[in-house]
């Protein structure tokens, strides 16, 4: 007997990121670049404060963890076929 | 005292309070290093949002700010008029002389600080030093939250949105001051700032409470 199973995503973290990130104030909305470092510190702080109101702008590309306080890239597995296999019984 | 050669031939118009303003407590500070432009700026950090501050606050470089702990008895005393010659033959009739407003002090007290606090206070008072004629550290002051609203009493810019903290000298914190059973531990702090300083002044309003700020 065999059953479908789907694959789950996976996020992945890799220690390269770009040398600036850009953030969303929510307050008005405006989109500002910052070093990755800077906006690192940034949304540590506002964990700590617990009152921020910025927001990664590529959070399809990005995760703030707050574990490490350090920003993830996302690396999602390659869309193919195999999106959904068969798994043997 | 404006020390200027020539008056206009016009009084200048003097302005109705229409809408009362007072400062009230001063519950904590802020430092940062003397800035080239404008800190806070509409519309890309505007003061009154907690994301300026956060940014600020969260820098690595000169545009740093640092809060103290709450502060409390905050004092902004008055300046005081520097004569001389009144009463005697150093001046003409007798008068005397204004030669200008003294400097202030402004002093408070933090309460139940441990060690490494006060340390690290102690350590403002390197660039506030005067002897270089010009401090490089200054202050913004946020007032007590009344109604649901804070403020915070900065320096304004010449751009509408634009400010600054206030230039502030000598810095400086005491040893502490035990008075025993059932009393609080109390440090005093103080520093001096011109009495000109305040020309330019203004309380804003806050989108959010600064007590719960905090220092990265």
């Amino acid at each position: 007997m065999a059953r479908r199973k789907k694959r789950e995503g996976s996020s992945t973290s890799l220690s390269i990121l770009p040398s600036k990130i850009e953030l969303i104030d929510a307050s008005n909305g405006n989109v500002k670049e910052f070093n990755t470092d800077h906006a690192q510190r940034i949304l540590a702080l506002q964990t700590k404060m617990g009152m921020g109101t910025y927001t990664l702008f590529n959070a399809e590309l990005y995760t703030y963890d707050e574990g490490s306080r350090t920003i993830k890239q996302n690396i999602k597995p390659e869309p193919s076929e195999g999106d959904s296999f068969i798994e043997p019984s | 005292m404006g020390l200027i050669c020539t008056c206009d031939s016009v009084l200048p118009s003097l302005i109705d309070v229409t809408c009362p303003e007072d400062m009230d407590q001063v519950v904590k500070i802020a430092f940062q290093l003397l800035q080239d432009s404008p800190a806070f700026a509409d519309p890309a950090n505007t003061i009154n949002l907690v994301t300026s501050w956060a940014t600020l606050l969260a820098a690595s470089d000169a545009t740093k700010i640092t809060l103290s702990p709450a502060v409390a008895n905050v004092v902004i005393p008055a300046s005081e008029m520097v004569g001389s010659g009144q009463d005697s033959n150093e001046s003409v009739n007798g008068i005397g002389y204004n030669l200008g407003e003294t400097n202030i002090t402004v002093s408070g007290e933090i309460h139940s600080a441990q060690q490494a606090v006060v340390d690290a206070l102690d350590e403002l008072s390197c660039y506030s030093d005067a002897t270089l004629g010009q401090s490089k550290l200054t202050a913004y002051f946020f007032l007590r939250r009344i109604k649901g609203v804070s403020r915070v009493m900065a320096k304004a810019g010449a751009l509408a949105g634009d400010y600054t903290g206030f230039e502030i000298f000598n810095f400086r914190v005491s040893s502490p001051d035990n008075q025993g059973y059932n009393t609080k531990t109390k440090y005093m702090w103080s520093f001096t700032m011109q009495s000109d300083e305040w020309r330019n002044r203004e309380l804003v309003s806050l989108a959010f409470n600064p007590l719960g700020l905090a220092n990265a």
